[in-house]
């Protein structure tokens, strides 16, 4: 079980993260939040990268600067920037970073091509890294973080940059490697996040303002979001939340605490409630 | 259309869910005094963990890692650096060989000038092109969140560049004594070479630990041009100290700035486990 107590850390004179307390525990926890809400400093103290100005973080009661390479040792982590050497093959990278791991040399020769078959890159595994494509590199750095078989993974925006179809792959992958671990998948696509996450924790501000499952989030707008026409007039609490085309006319997709004079109530998702939150970012 | 500011207070409270409260109320009760407290006991009763030295560190990362991942990806550096050694070892000797010196003073300092700011040559190169391969190719972070510890990694890497880089400056320094026949001893000659490349590297470690910014890593390459410039200029005066220091002297100084290297890398291996706070 990972906890932050009161967690806070500033860069200059901004203060990212304010003050933050959470618990972690196993399976997915989707950390969402837009570009620059301080996802990547929290994600970069979890994994020891940065150390917090105040507070502490702990990992089964212990400080995890403590632990030191006990607890890098149950760590596994794809950085946002996923950097490789890109003459080395997949397999190559794979072994060195077992060997960083401190996984023996005839132990990771097997688990690399075991993991390079899991992550769909058999085949690929002799080829020099420049010759991969973004959505393969990134499956490498899904089976790097993977090959110590980690108690804690982190995914610092796993799918950004990819295809659709590259980014529904790499979902896949991240949901079938989460049993009996926990994954922290800090993201600003929250497709992503619909529907392999257990929980959503959404920051704003450097504070925790949402830690529920995106079932218990989308129940709470439950009758707040409807569809109306494109000529329809805000009125006093509503929120424009998107432009629909449907057949040939557009209409507009609003929350609305109560019902519209007139419109069409539709189920709300995931994006209507990170909409909701972060509106007055813009 | 109204875009008047909605009021989504009701609806942000109610998405700020009650995991959130549950999670303050009970730090309260256990992390805010129990398990701190009780965390704090176990650090006294254990006590820290020694980490192992150099030496442990080297031979067990040589055996875990081997040499070919201590310098993964980096082998490219480690060659450019030895050929632009090379190359530069032998302009100096080649430049040596030609130029008519107008005295004995200005022939000394044509081999010291040039001893002094090329024995650390190689060290400077492979750890500046290792710098900056890593840093251009963003596997720091990666790196770093590894078992093995960063400084480990980076102490062994310093102290296998720093006995390469004086066991090529010796070669160099040995082959210009003898050849050229300078006027000072081959001991007090090797006495510069190693405390060159020896404070060049205690040099190297003090910025990158303590001066921050992009180009703090072109600093102390920097200084050593200008210090080398400093030395040629002030040969008139500084000859007569080079020529009553004795050469066991002059090689023993750089012996000590051998020992003194060795132990600031053992205190990378051994020194603290937690990253400094950068305030707080």
């Amino acid at each position: 079980m990972l906890h932050l107590y009161h967690v806070s850390k500033s860069f200059r004179d901004k203060r990212v993260i304010d003050d933050l307390s959470l618990s972690i525990g196993t399976g997915v926890h989707g950390l969402l939040a837009p570009n620059g809400a301080g996802k990547t400093t929290l994600i970069q103290m979890i994994a020891t990268l940065i150390r917090p100005d105040s507070g502490d973080i702990t990992w089964n009661g212990q400080d995890i600067m403590v632990m030191d390479e006990d607890y890098r040792g149950l760590l596994g982590y794809l950085p946002q920037k996923f950097g490789y050497y890109p003459d080395y093959s997949a397999e190559d990278f794979l072994m060195y970073i077992a060997a960083l791991q401190g996984i023996g040399h005839k132990r990771a020769k097997p688990l690399a091509k075991h993991l390079l078959e899991i992550v769909g890159l058999k085949n690929h595994g002799k080829q020099k890294m420049k010759t991969l494509s973004g959505g393969m590199i990134q499956r490498v750095g899904l089976a790097q973080a993977m090959i110590n078989d980690p108690e804690l993974m982190i995914l610092d925006e796993p799918t950004a940059g990819l295809d659709p179809r590259e980014r529904v792959r790499l979902r896949n992958l991240v949901h079938a490697l989460s049993h009996d671990r926990i994954v922290i998948l800090s993201t600003h696509i929250v497709s992503d996040l619909e529907t392999i996450a257990d929980h959503v924790i959404m920051l704003k501000d450097g504070r925790i303002c949402c830690n529920q499952s995106p079932r218990q989030i989308t129940r709470r707008l439950e009758g707040k979001i409807f569809l109306v026409p494109a000529d329809y007039r805000l009125g006093e609490g509503q929120l424009l939340l998107e432009e629909e085309l449907d057949g040939d006319a557009t209409r507009l997709r609003i929350y609305s605490p109560a019902p519209p004079s007139q419109g069409q109530g539709v189920p709300a998702n995931l994006e209507d409630a990170f909409l909701v939150i972060y509106r007055d970012g813009e | 259309m109204n875009r008047s500011e909605p009021d989504i207070r009701p609806i942000l409270a109610a998405l700020q869910g009650s995991d959130l409260e549950c999670d303050d109320a009970a730090e309260t009760q256990v992390g805010g005094s129990k398990m701190r407290e009780r965390s704090i006991k176990t650090i006294v009763r254990k006590g820290m963990g020694k980490r192992p030295g150099l030496i442990w560190t080297l031979v067990a990362m040589v055996r875990s890692l081997g040499l070919r991942n201590l310098l993964f990806g980096l082998w490219d550096c480690v060659f450019i650096g030895l050929i632009l050694t090379l190359a530069v070892w032998a302009a100096v000797f080649g430049s040596f060989m030609k130029t008519a010196w107008p005295s004995r003073v200005d022939r000394i300092f044509g081999l010291v000038v040039p001893i002094f700011v090329c024995s650390p040559v190689l060290f400077l190169v492979v750890h500046l092109l290792v710098v900056l391969k890593e840093r251009n190719l963003n596997t720091l972070n990666l790196i770093r969140t590894c078992r093995w510890s960063f400084r480990q990694i980076a102490a062994v890497r310093m102290l296998l560049f720093g006995m390469v880089s004086m066991m090529i400056s010796s070669l160099a320094t040995v082959l210009l004594a003898q050849t050229t026949n300078p006027g000072l001893s081959t001991m007090t000659l090797l006495g510069i070479s190693f405390s060159s490349l020896f404070l060049f590297s205690l040099a190297q470690i003090w910025v990158e630990e303590h001066v921050r910014g992009e180009l703090s890593i072109y600093l102390v390459l920097g200084l050593w041009i200008v210090l080398g410039w400093i030395l040629y200029l002030t040969r008139f005066a500084t000859a007569p100290i080079l020529f009553f220091i004795p050469p066991a002297l002059s090689l023993a100084t750089g012996l000590v700035l051998l020992l003194i290297f060795l132990l600031v890398l053992h205190e990378r291996c051994v020194g603290s486990m937690l990253p400094k706070r950068t305030c707080g």
